[in-house]
């Protein structure tokens, strides 16, 4: 059993939102200690975790842990309804199964909706050393994929000591943006090594929009060719994290 | 907790897949293939009935080469879009955990015809460009709705295994659920299945289940399953049948509904009963069917499917008396449904023009392209300028004109006075 209320119906729902871009059936997992999820999307190319500890609640009630899988695209047409100052608490229903979500404002509406057939799958950490680390602003990072959307689907991300860049190369048109260390975008950079690897640009535009209503700050690791991780610093405590893996490059 | 059998004695390596060793040798080595760069084929179809292990062998290949699979069902992937967002990505992208990565489509045979082309054409426009092995499942390979795809895949065909070989399977699972089972019920078992695995091992686990000792007489009172069967065998069981019984069995077998059954029926007969008296007492019994078909459509009453049924089945198998079997008579599809959607083409730009000069002349669009268009053919063949007058009344497009005038060059010549 377990009920959970949030203050702020925006904050849930920007997080569903984000989550939704990867997946559709989601697993959470409710112990007494917070509210987690990691879920890879249906081609295995990206995974999200996400964790939310209990005290980003206003009221967190767990008994004993549970999973629990939703639909989430549902769920947010369900958060959709609430405005922004509105208080929103989730409970699961144990005779009937079904979650229930109170919205609370200006009036009350409770919304029951099922839960699904929880998924059993232990998704692992990705275990990659990262050679390159580099702190943006996510407004930044937003502008820099949204210039290379025009011209391609998928984009090289490359870094040295000095500068980050996003080099994207379409059928007939080109694009380079750079990012300079210590520049308004770029907080800061690091690179053990000079390091270059393709991301999808359908996955990286609808994550970092998505995320960037959840956060202002965005980590990014990568190395040549391997995965990206792209954590997105939560105002309060919290993880939302996204990885993804790098395009095989024909020689 | 229950647990179905097919899923906890599932092989987990391929050494322990029943049967097909040539098939699955075939697929090792494709895959093997990879490591030395990308083969000429990308993908590989396999193919074969249900339940001999397709699946089965690609999960267990992932398993045995620590390869991530990444599988989904036809469901899945009907549109366009939903095979690009999927498999788009995942064969061009990398694994989040360095390891290697296998695409598998399974149940391809549950995509519908023309509603789900897109999918298909979304598939080959995949596989062009993997970076990844593919593979593909389906009963049959050799659906026309296929036939693009197949030409970007390496064919490799799964077969029922033999008797024995199942019957080994089901005797590996008994020793380990600890049941004491007579060789001749296990036998009948596997004889049963057909080469249907998954079937053998669900009726196993219901007749055996929760027993000590497996006899003889618990299992032979199972009949034998009627099983889809394709309509080759189908239509054999009907034109060569000895028996009524068996000619109406057929039907429950077939995988096609009883128009289309009727049609192919209707098709063959003739090149396989050669005997004019046989085949005129053939032809009586469709025509019997036929009037209680119409008798259906009209009054919406389905209960005389049983003398379409009879007729068509019984009835066609019972004219054949002095019809010698020689030699091998292939089957063909049914010419009367090739024609109709050779001609839909046609028949749908006649319409269109009849309901352009319905609107004008005031008749029906029927009656316009029955009485009025073959004047226009013949005007829009020897007077140009005439022609696009009326085309430009009519409103016609140029496709329209073309259709008209029969003729390239005269359809470009009236075109152009249109402007």
């Amino acid at each position: 059993m377990f009920r959970l209320k949030v203050a702020d119906a925006k904050l849930l729902r920007d997080m569903a939102s984000a989550i939704s871009i990867l997946i559709d059936e989601a697993t959470f997992q409710i112990t007494p200690e917070g509210l987690k999820l990691r879920a890879m999307d249906p081609s295995r190319v990206a995974m999200v975790d996400f964790e939310w500890p209990k005290t980003v609640f206003e009221e967190f009630v767990c008994t004993e842990p549970t999973k629990m899988c939703i639909n989430i695209s549902e769920l947010l047409k369900l958060l959709k309804r609430a405005g922004k100052d509105e208080i929103i608490e989730l409970a699961l229903d144990e005779k009937t199964g079904r979650l229930q979500v109170k919205i609370t404002g200006k009036y009350a509406r409770t919304f029951t909706m099922p839960t699904l057939e929880a998924s059993e799958e232990e998704v692992p950490t990705p275990k990659i050393t990262f050679n390159v680390r580099a702190k943006a602003t996510t407004d930044g990072l937003r502008q820099a994929i949204e210039d290379a959307e025009l011209v391609s689907d998928h984009v090289r991300i490359e870094a040295d000591n000095e500068k980050l860049v996003f080099q994207a190369t379409g059928d007939l048109m080109g694009a380079t943006i750079e990012l300079k260390k210590g520049s308004d975008a770029l907080l800061d950079l690091e690179a053990k090594e000079p390091s270059k690897a393709t991301f999808s640009l359908s996955y990286l535009t609808e994550i970092i929009k998505a995320a960037s209503a959840t956060s202002d700050i965005a980590t990014l690791e990568f190395s040549t060719d391997m995965p990206i991780k792209l954590d997105f610093q939560q105002a309060r405590e919290g993880k939302l994290v996204f990885y993804l893996a790098p395009r095989i490059e024909t020689a | 907790m229950y647990q179905p059998w097919t899923v906890k004695y599932k092989p987990k390596s391929l050494k322990e897949v029943v049967g097909n060793k040539e098939a699955i040798q075939k697929f090792v080595d494709w895959v093997k293939s990879w490591n030395e760069g990308i083969p000429e084929k990308r993908a590989a179809f396999i193919y074969g009935p249900p339940g001999v292990g397709k699946t089965v062998t690609v999960e267990a290949l992932a398993n045995d080469f620590k390869m991530e699979l990444v599988e989904k069902n036809a469901s899945d992937y009907r549109t366009e879009e939903a095979v690009k967002r999927f498999a788009g990505l995942a064969s061009q992208y990398g694994s989040l955990f360095g390891t290697r990565r296998i695409i598998l489509f399974d149940e391809l045979d549950g995509l519908t015809g023309t509603a789900d082309k897109g999918g298909v054409k979304a598939m080959v426009d995949v596989i062009k460009t993997a970076q990844c092995p593919i593979v593909l499942i389906a009963n049959n390979a050799f659906d026309p709705r296929f036939a693009v795809l197949r030409s970007y895949c390496l064919l490799i065909e799964f077969k029922k295994p033999s008797v024995t070989e199942v019957l080994k399977h089901l005797k590996a699972i008994c020793l380990k659920e600890g049941i004491d089972a007579e060789e001749n019920a296990l036998k009948f078992i596997a004889q049963r299945s057909e080469g249907d695995i998954r079937s053998a091992v669900t009726d196993l686990q219901a007749l055996a289940q929760g027993k000590k000792r497996l006899t003889y007489d618990d299992v032979s009172w199972l009949g034998f399953r009627d099983r889809q069967e394709n309509i080759f065998t189908v239509l054999r069981m009907i034109l060569y049948g000895k028996t009524c019984d068996g000619a109406k069995r057929a039907v429950n077998m077939a995988d096609v509904d009883v128009d289309m059954l009727f049609e192919w029926i209707y098709e063959n007969v003739p090149n396989h009963f050669t005997d004019p008296h046989d085949l005129a007492r053939a032809m009586d019994a469709l025509s019997m069917a036929d009037v209680y078909r119409g008798r259906i459509k009209r009054t919406q009453d389905w209960g005389f499917i049983r003398y379409v049924i009879d007729y068509m089945t019984a009835g066609v198998a019972m004219a054949r008396v002095n019809t010698k079997t020689s030699g091998w008579t292939p089957f063909h599809f049914p010419e009367r449904i090739q024609a109709l959607s050779k001609s839909k083409e046609e028949r749908s730009i006649q319409l269109e023009i009849g309901k352009k000069i319905k609107r004008k002349c005031h008749i029906s669009a029927t009656r316009a392209s029955k009485e009025i268009l073959p004047y226009l053919r013949i005007i829009f063949k020897n007077n140009v300028e005439m022609a696009a007058g009326i085309a430009k009344w009519l409103d016609l497009t140029p496709e329209m004109v073309e259709y008209v005038a029969e003729s390239k060059e005269k359809a470009a010549a009236i075109n152009k006075l249109l402007g």
